[in-house]
């Protein structure tokens, strides 16, 4: 059995390593339009006057749910390897990660989705995921959502496939 | 799918523009749509089976890109106010869950063009 690399190694590799790809909200311009919390009035104000891009709007949105558990994880930390079976999702706060697939390393910020189409569709995660830095992130439930999706009409159970569909092409 | 409105519309008409607000999400049953740019440029095809305008699920938004059937196409349509009773009578989870999976598609298609642009635009 040949051992898996730590996680110590990998992120050595990324900081050397160029990166592929990246994903993240602009936290700072969220910040600078006013939105500090995910909860005050204010902020509320900011989301409903337009000023927000698309993915901002989700990003807050999803911050400011009240129906998803929080994690937290310390840096440096494997939290997926390659082909392990997905039990969680994730929705990144914030904090950074990366992903290492061989030598294809991508950097993934605050307002990430990690393995959520991947988890629905029962494939296991296609990348090894580390944190490199303190990560704070919002847990989507695998399996409660798996049985939930059984409820739908079935016409909403085919809009939720088209979508998973997309994220995974 | 008795519970939503059918709607039906001609080759070449609009279904809704760049900018308009996203409202409706919908199913096709039967058809083509396209969908453009602001420039008018045909980005993709959406047939039989498929859904488009997904963003309406998240109340408020504008639609980013504009859809006109390419044939005669009959749609399932859903509204926000439908779409988001119809989850939050399920499970107020299933709301959270739908904006994750439009933020992984968006983040998905992101990586795609970061990826086609190389490691000097990062």
């Amino acid at each position: 059995m040949i051992d898996k690399p730590p996680a110590s190694y990998l992120l050595d590799r990324f900081l050397l390593a160029q990166i592929n790809a990246s994903f993240q909200i602009e936290i700072d311009h969220l910040h600078k339009l006013g939105v500090l919390d995910a909860t005050s009035y204010k902020s509320m104000e900011i989301y409903e006057s337009g000023k927000l891009s698309s993915n901002e709007r989700l990003y807050f949105s999803l911050w400011a749910c009240q129906d998803l558990n929080s994690v937290a994880f310390e840096a440096k930390k494997k939290i997926l390897q390659k082909g392990d079976p997905i039990t969680s999702a994730y929705f990144i706060v914030s904090g950074t990660l990366i992903t290492v697939d061989g030598d294809h390393i991508e950097h993934l910020g605050p307002g990430a989705v990690i393995g959520l189409a991947e988890g629905i569709k029962g494939l296991p995660y296609p990348k090894t995921l580390i944190s490199a830095c303190a990560v704070q992130a919002r847990v989507l439930p695998l399996s409660k959502i798996v049985h939930l999706k059984s409820k739908l009409p079935t016409v909403m159970q085919k809009i939720l496939n088209n979508m998973v569909e997309r994220s995974l092409t | 799918m008795s519970q939503f409105r059918d709607i039906s519309f001609k080759p070449g008409e609009l279904i809704f523009t760049s900018g308009d607000l996203a409202d409706k999400v919908y199913f096709i049953k039967s058809g083509t749509v396209e969908v453009l740019t602001d420039l008018g440029v045909p980005i993709a095809k959406v047939s039989t089976g498929q859904s488009f305008g997904e963003q309406a699920f998240l109340k408020g938004g504008v639609r980013g890109a504009t859809v006109k059937a390419l044939d005669g196409v009959d749609c399932v349509v859903i509204t926000t106010e439908e779409a988001n009773a119809l989850l939050y009578g399920a499970s107020p989870l299933l709301v959270p869950v739908f904006e994750a999976l439009l933020l992984q598609q968006n983040m998905s298609n992101e990586l795609k063009k970061s990826r086609a642009a190389g490691p000097e635009a990062q």
